[in-house]
């Protein structure tokens, strides 16, 4: 038997085998519930497990501020992204993946100046296992629920839904810890707040073409 | 989709495909067989050019129409089809290509063998080069030669191949510098 008449005898067995499908719905109109619904849920767990003693005062503090907001939407960007990523051509979207990236650099520029100008002190091992932990209850749904998303549809770029998924729920679990935790310096956000996700993000990194596989 | 409404227009290939993807998410079969009938030969012809092997073209064929019908809920019907069926060629032909040459690096194959350039060259038009190299090695001294062989082609060290050619191991470095200095001036 030909390769042609393999293809031709595919292509009848497919046509024989569709059924109706229902197109997917916008990315956007996935993303903004998943959105609202993420930080909701965040926002919940840290009422529950106790928002730190100085809020009122950091939330005057211009640089505390100014993190919250770069890591929200980072965490939201990302959210977006990885949801467009379930359309094989991102809905002819791609710049949309410069906008987490570039997110990512200016927390890192950020990050750079902090360490600098304030020094890193770095964390305690007890009070890194407490973060870890709430880090943990914060983002634990949103990474279950943000996989489902993206698993459902046909990612041609698996790597990079993987990274989008890891950046989404570590900027919503940055932002949780930053409201939980009274820690400040630069050391303990980013060593006790970041490793638990760069450690799930290697993990997803290196199943990304298995957990992605259509 | 909008149509001209001058009687002379007839559709391009890209605004049938798009027409039928849309009968096809409606469960149209008849659309979706004219749709995997247009596409099939564009896909075949579009990966054909940059493949060693034409063969593969087929199978990289099947495995583009069997995504189609995998993921054709995501095509969005307000959006032309073409880019879509694009960006789901490219990504089958690279992993196709990716679990073609994974499996290759296990794999050892005689230079000789007569399947080798057809497998394990991946552009064939330079696959003449091999004849070249061979034939300039056979313009050197045998001793020179052997020594070249050994440690750019078999992969001893210098210090086995000294062993071997009873020279010192300097002198091994030496002579496989000038022959790869050579060969460069043969081949150009």
């Amino acid at each position: 038997m030909t390769e042609q008449n393999n293809i031709d005898d595919l292509i009848g067995k497919l046509s024989e085998e569709l059924e109706p499908v229902k197109p997917m719905p916008h990315p956007l109109i996935q993303a903004i519930p998943y959105i609202v619904v993420s930080f909701a849920y965040m926002a919940v767990v840290v009422f529950y497990l106790g928002i730190r003693g100085d809020v009122i005062e950091k939330l005057g503090d211009v640089a505390f501020m100014v993190e919250i907001f770069m890591m929200s939407f980072l965490a939201i960007s990302s959210m977006i992204t990885a949801i467009y990523l379930t359309v094989p051509d991102m809905r002819g979207e791609k710049w949309i993946l410069a906008i987490p990236f570039t997110l990512l650099a200016s927390f890192f520029g950020m990050v750079i100046i902090k360490a600098v100008s304030e020094g890193v002190d770095m964390p305690n091992v007890h009070k890194m296992d407490h973060c870890m932990g709430e880090g943990g209850y914060m983002t634990i749904i949103p990474l279950a629920v943000l996989l489902f998303l993206t698993k459902r549809g046909a990612t041609t770029r698996p790597y990079l839904s993987a990274l989008m998924t890891i950046f989404a729920v570590a900027g919503l679990g940055y932002v949780g810890l930053r409201f939980t935790c009274s820690m400040d310096t630069i050391g303990h956000a980013v060593i006790s707040h970041m490793i638990p996700y760069i450690v799930i993000g290697s993990i997803l990194g290196i199943a990304a073409r298995k957990i992605y596989k259509w | 989709m909008k149509k001209p409404s001058n009687s002379n227009y007839k559709p391009a290939a890209e605004d049938i495909w798009t027409e039928n993807a849309i009968l096809a998410q409606s469960g149209d079969k008849s659309a979706y067989n004219e749709l995997l009938r247009g596409i099939a030969p564009f896909i075949r012809n579009y990966i054909l050019k940059s493949l060693a092997n034409p063969d593969w073209a087929d199978d990289i064929t099947q495995e583009v129409l069997l995504s189609v019908h995998r993921s054709l809920e995501t095509y969005s019907p307000d959006r032309p089809f073409r880019p879509w069926l694009m960006a789901i060629i490219n990504f089958r032909r690279t992993d196709f290509l990716r679990k073609h040459y994974n499996a290759r690096e296990n794999k050892q194959t005689s230079l000789d063998s007569p399947d080798f350039l057809k497998t394990h060259v991946t552009e064939p038009n330079h696959a003449g080069e091999y004849k070249d190299i061979e034939s300039a090695l056979a313009t050197l001294p045998e001793k020179q030669r052997r020594v070249f062989e050994m440690i750019k082609i078999e992969g001893y060290s210098a210090k086995e191949v000294a062993n071997e050619m009873d020279m010192s191991v300097s002198a091994v470095k030496v002579s496989a510098h000038r022959t790869m200095n050579k060969l460069k001036e043969i081949l150009g």
